[in-house]
């Protein structure tokens, strides 16, 4: 189970860096730093923009993976990332 | 040397008021920004930091949430020892709540204010790298 949580983390985290190269290239780099501190932020701005940065596959990858790893933390008791 | 340009309009570019410049988004980013300072104030993250989960190091960011919540109990010390920056960030949260607040038109004009003040002073880039700043040095220095 935490190969599972392990792997679910690493898929959240390269969405976020794909979401986060997005954001630098199209915000401006003050916003991109805001996205590294608050990935909650870049997660945001990612479905906003999903359309338009065509994303959503991505988006939608993030969103599974980031519910899978709640669940595993909270109702199994996993850590996830 | 084509960094200087660069480095210049980075510096100049009005990131704030691009972010407040849709109320709609403001509001929407609120409400994400209360349930988040919620469910970790009750000891429920609903948003583990994907880079220090993972990575197992701490982001220029980690803490934050922790901290802002501290501060609005009043537990200022706590609030500075885990993250330097969250009084700013409060400030910032209570600046958009209070903007969104306003009149369409009034609100349009302040952005558009903010928008020439950054333009011309650059204050939230300078306050995002000195954010980087302050977690490079979090990362040395164990006190932190």
């Amino acid at each position: 189970m935490q190969i599972i949580a392990y792997l679910v983390g690493i898929g959240a985290l390269v969405c976020f860096i794909l979401v986060l190269i997005k954001l630098f290239k199209k915000a401006g780099v003050g916003l991109g730093i805001l996205g590294i501190i608050c990935a909650l932020y870049t997660f945001i701005w990612g479905w906003i923009n999903h359309k338009k940065e065509k994303i959503t596959n991505i988006m939608l990858i993030w969103t599974i993976l980031t519910i899978i790893a709640l669940i595993l933390n909270y109702a199994v008791g996993v850590k996830p990332y | 040397m084509t960094i200087f340009p660069w480095l210049e309009k980075q510096w100049r570019y009005p990131t704030f008021s691009s972010l407040i410049k849709h109320r709609k988004v403001v509001l929407f980013l609120l409400v994400i920004i209360v349930i988040h300072l919620f469910s970790t104030g009750i000891g429920f993250g609903l948003w583990p930091c994907p880079i220090k989960t993972t990575l197992g190091f701490k982001c220029p960011g980690c803490g934050l949430s922790q901290a802002i919540v501290h501060l609005l109990h009043g537990r200022w010390d706590l609030a500075i020892k885990e993250h330097l920056f969250a009084p700013l960030f409060v400030l910032g949260f209570f600046m958009m709540a209070g903007m969104a607040l306003l009149p369409v038109q009034l609100y349009q004009k302040v952005t558009l204010r903010i928008e020439l003040l950054e333009k011309k002073t650059g204050f939230f880039n300078i306050m995002m790298a000195a954010l980087v700043v302050y977690w490079i040095v979090r990362m040395f220095v164990k006190a932190w």
